[in-house]
């Protein structure tokens, strides 16, 4: 196998070469750093360093999952990506498919540019906007009014307090998430298509046999890597949306080790809370990736 | 032969320009970590020590010593200056006293990761503001970061140990004229216990005001809806409620009163402190031996409940309290939305200021609502006597004696007129040997002056006479805008309420922390729950219960342990 390794070296060092920063980068800001995993087991302490605190097992652990309120949160944590995950998966690659659709080329580049322009602002001023937009009083409560819907108090309820947060999600990743596949699209043979035409395929059936089947190694490599954030959900906005109120729904670990770890400046807890975040994401990505392998014989690796 | 030369040179050279942003990204943080007594990026101001005479505030043995101070520059002197060396308080400093002092500036943002640099590397600079030690005061003098300034507290720091120790305001008394009698100032309580820690040892210069001040935030009301009404300003709870019923009148559209997101009005405690409570932190006897239990479990919680609930039932409280930020306020407030704005910090006149509508916009401060007109309430109070904006001098200086002489000054009458008042004859005038400002200081940018020609808000002393001035010319006769707003709010307020700060010894805080936190986490939905009605009253004893059992119990007995060793080692 070396000498194997050995021989693609002297014909593509190009390609290796090219490589080997981003190789650098990684090892020495991601692979380096992982001894600093040992601070989730150690009441760590900044002076004594590392090596030098004292060392306290599964404590940090055992704290988080003492709590209460540990079970709710992390089933919220879930709940909230997979209904992410439903939602913000299969929309970019409908609007790709309809934008791949269209003829005229000025359209389908404003389209494009004004569907990602959500993407560059900030998660702040977005919550600022969302917290206006869906108070009791504000616009979009007048909005489903002139539809004859009672207003709801989006922000204060936990059965809501979901949806806004993946459905604001879709709103300002939809356009982003979509260039990828646009990209991947345009990779496919147009001679398909025309064969297709041929055959007698309408519309609809040429997208079915030619188109999907074309981007699903980009859906596959996107759909593992986003299970590989599940537990992950997305705290800040959650953070700056969130009250007591929809703590029920709401509440999720990042949040929830925000209120107790943060403040006390409690390195340890929330360094073993966010491992436990990475090895359960881990295990899901390696079994994504051979799930995957298995029923669609593309994979990550 | 020569192209594929020069593809391979441009392939290999491309390898290399991308690999140059991931080395640069290493030293990004690296301008202003130098190690202590190295030159940093800052200028060293030349030293005038030696030349002409030796004032009274020249310190011995300051020839040829320089100090590093680590400070950070607020916004506006950032505008300003590159160091604040530049500064002409500081430059007058080094005069006087003949130290020279090497500045050297993070970014606030910078603090907390340079200071754990620092730490990292056992050497600091001779002097430091504001550190965020972790671990605290304690285990900054234990790791042998800071050093306990009592051994130079008698002999090189007379005066900081005179307003350090001061109880009755004396220190600040020179300060006062004929407007005395009107402003009233109240004494602070002493520093000194909040700057020593657990073994005794004094761990910081902290500023220091000597006189009370008043709280800064409260309700303010719309006082042209009360004329229109015909109603006076409400000072008890059934006023309140009058009132309130009279602005829901107004229209569909007007809120009489905004809630904290949390279902109490935060600092100021407007409405719950009638009910003896304070809902944010624990509370504790007069004496400090005991704690009391959390707010949520008491009874007079469950009468406040009541009457917010009733009171969110007829409209009095905007619907969509728990939700709104402080711009939105702002923005309804203004907008003629709001009748009444609970816990806000800006004092009517600046309201009138900032007011664009068409109605006849006029503004009062409200005194907090209470049960009865003679209740005192409690737990509404202005300033603790709790180190900020204070300096620490660290181990690694080799001059400790000069660093505190040095910081000793800015307690010393002749400085404090300096940094606090300006130059005589330009900011202020002495009338009977009182500072008074002059119309430099009122027509001026106060935000440049009192930055970048004054410097108040140091590790000196700080006068809350200096802020109540700084807005009326006629000070001595009538009440600034200001200190009324301010006098008002502190009505009813006890002067009997003091801070005190619980120190935890090594992991007794993260218990406390983390059980009020699970408690909270339970307890805080179901207040709002009460508050808005999805959760009947009649429940409130199993929440209590609950609660409890959550975690409000096993969080007031870690608090009160702690409180006990606290007394117990201070008794020793």
């Amino acid at each position: 196998m070396l000498r194997r390794l050995k021989l693609d070296l002297q014909r593509n060092y190009q390609a290796y070469l090219m490589a080997l920063p981003s190789i650098i980068l990684i090892f020495i800001f991601c692979y380096i750093p992982m001894y600093g995993i040992l601070i989730a087991f150690e009441d760590y302490r900044p002076q004594q360093g590392v090596l030098g605190s004292e060392w306290v097992g599964l404590q940090n652990f055992a704290d988080f999952f003492q709590s209460p309120h540990a079970l709710k949160v992390v089933r919220n944590t879930v709940f909230i990506s997979l209904y992410g995950l439903l939602v913000n998966f299969p929309c970019p690659i409908i609007l790709a498919l309809m934008l791949n659709e269209v003829r005229s080329r000025a359209f389908k580049r404003t389209v494009q540019t004004i569907s990602y322009m959500p993407y560059f602002i900030s998660n702040v001023v977005i919550c600022g906007m969302l917290k206006s937009f869906l108070a009791y009083d504000g616009a979009f409560n007048a909005l489903i009014g002139l539809f004859g819907i009672e207003p709801q108090s989006f922000l204060s309820s936990p059965a809501l307090f979901p949806s806004v947060i993946v459905f604001s999600d879709l709103w300002q990743a939809i356009g982003w998430n979509s260039i990828i596949y646009i990209a991947a699209l345009t990779g496919i043979d147009p001679n398909l298509y025309e064969a297709a035409r041929i055959d007698g395929c309408g519309r609809l059936r040429q997208i079915w046999h030619i188109t999907l089947p074309g981007i699903v190694p980009t859906m596959t490599v996107l759909l593992i890597l986003s299970v590989g954030g599940l537990l992950s959900a997305n705290s800040d906005k959650i953070l700056l949306l969130y009250s007591p109120l929809t703590y029920e729904t709401g509440d999720v670990i990042g949040t929830f080790i925000y209120r107790q770890g943060l403040q006390g400046g409690d390195y340890s807890y929330s360094t073993a809370v966010g491992l436990f975040q990475t090895v359960i994401n881990f295990f899901l990505v390696v079994f994504a990736n051979w799930f995957s392998s298995k029923t669609t014989e593309t994979s990550l690796w | 032969m020569k192209n594929r030369r020069l593809a391979r040179f441009l392939a290999i050279a491309l390898c290399a320009a991308m690999s140059v942003p991931a080395f640069g990204g290493c030293s990004s943080g690296g301008e202003e970590s130098s190690s202590a007594g190295s030159t940093g990026q800052s200028s060293a101001v030349s030293s005038g020590s030696g030349s002409g005479e030796k004032g009274d505030l020249y310190i011995e043995g300051s020839e040829g010593v320089t100090l590093t101070y680590w400070i950070p520059m607020d916004s506006v002197q950032t505008q300003n200056f590159s160091t604040l060396a530049e500064h002409p308080y500081f430059q007058w400093l080094q005069e006087q006293t003949g130290v020279t002092i090497e500045f050297i500036h993070p970014s606030y943002e910078q603090m907390d990761q340079q200071l754990n640099l620092m730490i990292a590397s056992g050497e600091y600079y001779d002097m430091l503001h504001l550190p965020n030690y972790p671990g605290g005061p304690q285990a900054a003098i234990d790791e042998n970061c800071f050093i306990d300034l009592n051994d130079y507290l008698d002999e090189y720091m007379p005066d900081y140990k005179e307003a350090l120790y001061c109880s009755d305001g004396s220190f600040s008394a020179w300060e006062w004229g004929a407007e005395k009698e009107l402003y009233n100032p109240q004494p602070q309580p002493s520093f000194l216990d909040t700057c020593t820690t657990f073994d005794g040892s004094l761990w910081c210069v902290t500023q220091i005001w000597t006189d009370a001040y008043l709280p800064e935030s409260g309700p303010v009301i719309r006082k042209d809806w009360l004329d229109e009404a015909g109603l006076d300003v409400p000072q008890t709870l059934d006023e309140l409620e009058v009132v309130l019923e009279a602005f829901k009148a107004r229209g569909e559209d007007v809120v009489p009163m905004n809630l904290g997101t949390y279902g109490t009005n935060g600092g100021d405690g407007s409405i719950i402190s009638a009910f003896g409570l304070y809902a944010d932190y624990f509370t504790m006897d007069k004496e400090g031996t005991t704690v009391y239990p959390h707010a949520y479990t008491e009874d007079a919680f469950l009468d406040y409940l009541t009457l917010m609930n009733d009171w969110y039932a007829k409209g009095y409280i905007d619907p969509d309290f728990m939700n709104r930020d402080d711009a939105s306020l702002e923005a309804m407030f203004l907008d003629d939305r709001l009748g009444i704005y609970f816990n806000q910090w800006t004092t009517p006149d600046t309201w009138e200021s900032r007011y664009t509508g068409d109605q006849d916009f006029e503004v009062v401060a409200m005194p907090l609502p209470r049960m009865d007109t003679d209740q005192q309430l409690t737990w509404v109070n202005g300033y603790n006597s709790e180190p900020t904006n204070y300096t620490v001098i660290t181990s690694s200086c080799e001059h400790p004696e000069i660093a505190a002489a040095w910081l000793n000054v800015g307690f010393i009458k002749e400085a404090i007129l300096r940094h606090t008042y300006g130059i005589e004859g330009e900011h202020y005038e002495l009338i009977d040997g009182v500072p008074y400002y002059t119309d430099v200081v009122f027509n001026g940018d106060q935000d440049y002056i009192f930055s970048c020609e004054l410097f108040p808000n140091s590790a000196a002393y700080n006068s809350y006479r200096s802020g109540l001035l700084r807005s009326s010319a006629d000070s001595a006769e009538v009440l600034s805008p200001r200190a009324e707003a301010l006098t008002t709010w502190a009505q009813n307020a006890s002067r009997d309420t003091v801070w005190k700060y619980v120190v935890f010894a090594d992991d007794g805080w993260g218990e406390f922390d983390s059980a009020l936190n699970d408690a909270l986490t339970y307890a805080q939905p179901m207040v709002l729950r009460f508050i808005i009605g999805e959760e009947s009253l009649d429940n409130f004893d199993t929440f209590r219960e609950t609660a409890k059992s959550m975690g409000l119990d096993k969080a007031q007995q870690a608090a009160q342990a702690a409180l006990d060793v606290m007394n117990q080692s201070a008794g020793e």
